[in-house]
Order: C-alpha cells, then sequence, then structure tokens
C-alpha cells in the first residue's frame, strides 16, 4: 500500500476548502439566477426580442417562454437557496445552463443581431457571442461541480 | 423542511407576479402619455381647424442660383437676413440672401476630414458668430466662423445629436438615444447639464420621440414638438417644463414597433396620421410644417398650423402649395423646402391682422 504524503490535519484543511469552494459556487449561482429573474422582470423587452429571433415567433408566444424561464430560473433560485445540500437543484441548474449555452451556440452560428437579455437592465446588455457562451458554459461547470466540492 | 417550502413557494409565487406584470402590464402603457396624463396645461384638441384661404400668395421668384446650387435640400432655416439650405447632394450648408442670391457655404464637402460632413441632421447659428452642424454619422459638432464661414473646430459627443438650436447663450442639443433627452452645451460645445426626466426609460421608443427643438427667447427658453404627437413643449434652458400645449390632432405617443427583415429585428417610428415636419418661430407666433399622411384624409397633403408664441393657443390653418418639409417664414414671404423636388420656393405670405 502506497505510503500517504499528507497528514489528518491537512486532509480536513483540504476538505474544508473544498467545501468552501462548493459553497461559494453555490452563491455565485444564486446571485447570477438572482440577477437574471430581477433583470428580466425590469426590462423583458431585450428578452422578448432575442427569444423571438431565436424562435422565429411572434411577440406572444416569446412573452410566454420568457415567463415560462423567468419561472424556471427563479425555481432554480428558490432550491439553490433552501435546498442547497441536495445534488438535485445544482444537476437542474447545469442542465438549464446549458440549453441556454445551447441557445447562445446556435445564436452564434447563425449570426443573431440580438443582445442576449440574459440580465435585463441589471447588468449592461451583451451581444450573441463567444463571451456570453463562454460565461454559461463556466455558469455550467461549476453548477455541475458543486455538489462534488460539497460532499 | 416544510417552513423552507413555504417561503420557497411564497417566492416563486412574488417572482410569477412580478414577471407576468412587467411582461404584459406594458404593453399598452407609454410612460410619456403616463407622465403627461394631466399635465396639460392648454388642450387646443378637438379645436376646429381655422382655415385661411387667401394666406398664402403668389410664388415669388428667387434668384435662379437658389435653384440651381442646390442638388438636394433636406434642412432649411433662417438666420439675420440670410437663408441657410442644408444640400445632401454636395454635403455642404449653403447661405444665400432671402432674394435667393449665393453668398457662401460651410463645410468642404463629402467626407471625414476636419471640415467634411457625411450626415447633417441639423445646425444653428449662435449669436451670429458661429454656425454649429451636427454631423450624425461622425458624432461630432463642428463649429464654423459664421462671418467668413471658415471651418473651426470639431468636438467628438459620445451620444447621437438629432437636433440643436442656439438658445440664449448655451447650445441645446437634442439627443434620442440617452437617457436624457437634452443636453446644453456652452460655446466650445461642452455639456453643461442634461434633463429631459419626461422621457426617462423611453430608449425603446426613441424614434416616437424624434421632432424639432428652436429657441423662443434670448433667455433661453425652447420649444421641442415631436414629429409624431401632438404637442409644443415649452422648456427652460434650466430643465423645467414651462408649459404643455396639446395641439389640435390630439395624436398621443405610440409606441414604437418592431418587425423582422432578414433575421434583423428593426425597430421603425409609429404611424401618425398627421407628421410635424418643421416648426419656425416669427415673431410671436409659432409655425408647424404639418404633413397629412393618410390618402383618404380630409385634410390637404401639407399645410401650415399657427399657434400663439406666448399662450399656445390655436390660431389658424393654411394649405401649402407644394408637399413641404422645411419652411420659413418672414414679414412678407414663405419659404418652402419641398419634399418632392428638395428645392426652395418662395410665396407671398398674408399675415391675417
Amino acid at each position: 500500500m502506497p505510503m500517504s504524503t499528507t497528514t489528518p490535519g491537512e486532509n480536513k484543511a483540504s476538505l474544508n476548502v473544498q467545501y468552501a469552494i462548493g459553497v461559494i459556487c453555490q452563491y455565485v449561482l444564486i446571485a447570477v439566477l438572482g440577477l437574471a429573474v430581477v433583470g428580466k422582470i425590469m426590462e423583458p423587452q431585450t428578452s422578448i426580442d432575442f427569444i423571438a429571433a431565436v424562435l422565429d415567433s411572434g411577440a406572444a408566444l416569446s412573452k410566454v417562454v420568457l415567463l415560462l424561464t423567468i419561472i424556471g430560473e427563479g425555481f432554480l433560485l428558490v432550491s439553490l437557496l433552501f435546498f442547497g445540500k441536495q445534488k438535485w437543484p445544482f444537476y437542474a441548474t447545469a442542465g438549464v445552463m446549458g440549453i441556454f449555452s445551447l441557445l447562445i451556440l446556435y445564436g452564434i452560428i447563425i449570426d443573431l443581431p440580438a443582445l442576449c437579455g440574459c440580465f435585463g437592465s441589471v447588468v449592461e446588455e451583451t451581444a450573441v457571442n463567444q463571451s456570453a457562451l463562454i460565461r454559461n458554459i463556466f455558469l455550467v461547470v461549476i453548477a455541475a461541480l458543486a455538489p462534488g466540492l460539497k460532499k | 423542511m416544510n417552513k423552507r417550502l413555504i417561503i420557497g413557494s411564497g417566492l416563486l409565487i412574488i417572482i410569477l407576479i412580478a414577471a407576468a406584470i412587467s411582461i404584459y402590464y406594458e404593453e399598452d402603457n407609454l410612460k410619456i402619455e403616463e407622465a403627461l396624463h394631466g399635465s396639460v396645461d392648454v388642450d387646443n384638441a378637438n379645436t376646429e381647424r381655422k382655415w385661411l384661404k387667401k394666406a398664402i400668395g403668389n410664388e415669388n421668384q428667387l434668384n435662379s442660383v437658389l435653384r440651381d446650387s442646390i442638388y438636394r435640400g433636406v434642412g432649411m432655416k433662417r438666420f439675420g437676413d440670410s437663408l441657410y439650405v442644408v444640400d445632401f447632394g454636395d454635403m455642404a450648408i449653403k447661405r444665400f440672401t432671402l432674394d435667393g442670391e449665393y453668398v457662401d457655404r460651410f463645410g468642404r464637402g463629402k467626407g471625414r476630414g476636419p471640415g467634411e460632413f457625411m450626415l447633417i441632421p441639423d445646425f444653428t447659428v449662435f449669436k451670429n458668430q458661429f454656425l454649429f452642424a451636427l454631423d450624425a454619422r461622425k458624432r461630432v459638432i463642428m463649429k464654423f466662423d459664421n462671418q467668413s464661414s471658415k471651418y473651426l473646430s470639431a468636438e467628438l459627443i459620445e451620444y447621437d445629436g438629432t437636433r440643436i438650436t442656439a438658445s440664449g447663450n448655451e447650445l441645446v442639443l437634442q439627443s434620442l438615444m440617452q437617457q436624457d433627452m437634452f443636453k446644453i452645451l456652452n460655446a466650445d460645445a461642452d455639456s453643461l447639464h442634461e434633463f429631459g426626466t419626461i422621457i426617462e426609460n423611453q430608449l425603446q421608443n426613441a424614434l416616437s420621440l424624434a421632432g424639432n427643438i428652436r429657441a423662443i427667447s434670448e433667455a433661453g427658453d425652447f420649444i421641442y414638438v415631436p414629429r409624431k404627437a401632438s404637442y409644443i413643449f415649452y422648456f427652460s434652458n434650466e430643465g423645467d417644463t414651462e408649459k404643455v400645449v396639446r395641439t389640435v390632432d390630439g395624436i398621443p405617443f405610440q409606441k414604437s414597433t418592431r418587425s423582422n427583415a432578414n433575421d434583423t429585428r428593426l425597430l421603425h417610428p409609429p404611424q401618425s396620421a398627421i407628421q410635424t415636419e418643421d416648426i419656425d418661430i416669427h415673431e410671436d407666433k409659432i409655425y408647424l410644417s404639418q404633413l397629412s399622411t393618410q390618402e383618404d384624409s380630409p385634410l390637404p397633403e401639407s399645410f401650415l398650423d399657427v399657434y400663439d408664441l406666448e399662450t399656445g393657443n390655436y390660431l389658424h390653418s393654411a394649405e401649402l402649395p407644394v408637399m413641404t418639409n422645411d419652411i420659413v417664414v418672414t414679414n412678407s414671404r414663405i419659404y418652402l423646402l419641398t419634399r418632392d423636388t428638395e428645392r426652395v420656393h418662395a410665396y407671398v405670405y398674408n399675415h391675417p391682422r
């Protein structure tokens, strides 16, 4: 059997750091979802335009989709806030962020001339571009890793 | 667990209600109309137009230079005894006497170099000393010596400028894509302060707010007349709304519309049955150049509405003989910049007593 090079104390410290990183990831996700929900509520028009452009839909359908999106994000926000000890809120968040990433990737491929509307008016709007995609992929990664880190 | 479920569900319900209100409630509400509700000082809406049949007389033959030297006239103003015409054809502002004799020109033609224009949405003369012209593409205010027409300088502006007027010792700049609609600048085109809270958060409806501004006193007061809504706003250059006048058509501010074209979301200004193309101030009256856009309208295609400058009361109207964009009114003439030919015509104007 190989000899361990770390002491039990160092192991415990390492686990504490790991746990802390997991908690930070959780609160980063909560903050991002909170901004997304508040931003879309305060300035829904950009999101409606983005949805209409991606789905090639009219205003009525785009508004329904936006309402469902806000509810979905709100549900994830509440889940991460109150049920953060369980794994499913993180995996659900990763899944939703993954879908958003695919939509942004689609937008980049078809060269969609629209703002992403991700955060409404709370954060300065970004175009549908690589940085928006990287940001979303980063969120998918931390949502997927957070439950493991919080063990 | 139950407690967390209850709080979580409560939060979700609040989010749902807030989102639904935000998405659906805004549809039919334009905040500017809400802000205006109850604040109109003079309401001319529902007033019958009083047509003056003989206000506009025969055409005056101006010097042929005025006709021949303008390729595409897109703007016209009078300052002192001179008529200034923006020529889109060779991208310059040309100065003429009131009889149409050519005096000189401001600008070295189309281009991005010093003294060259790309697009001139508006210009003004400041205390007979300087001519300030906006360039919407270069995003600059260009300054010329009004006596010699020599190009002096260009000041970069971070925002778009659509209209400019010299008001007292300052300049008023109208900008549609900013939170504040009006900016007060000094003679060096430095921004002194901004205002226009009435249009706060109306950026997505900016096209609905396009219009004209014109100084009305040496003290710095000016009026703003929207193109597609029936109002005259009186402002001081401190930013106080001194008076709001509803003009005869009573058309409210409407939302911009959107459309898809080649995968591009386009923003369109709202449709309006009557459009105010230009304004002029002469003595104690406001002259509005109006365009009727509906084919089956009983109104003439192009006509003049006249209001009392001090009170804002409607006075009378007169049919214009040609489709007109810009107007200049003098003691005996009315100059019309035509919409179709983009040339200047002058007619006898009989001011009613």
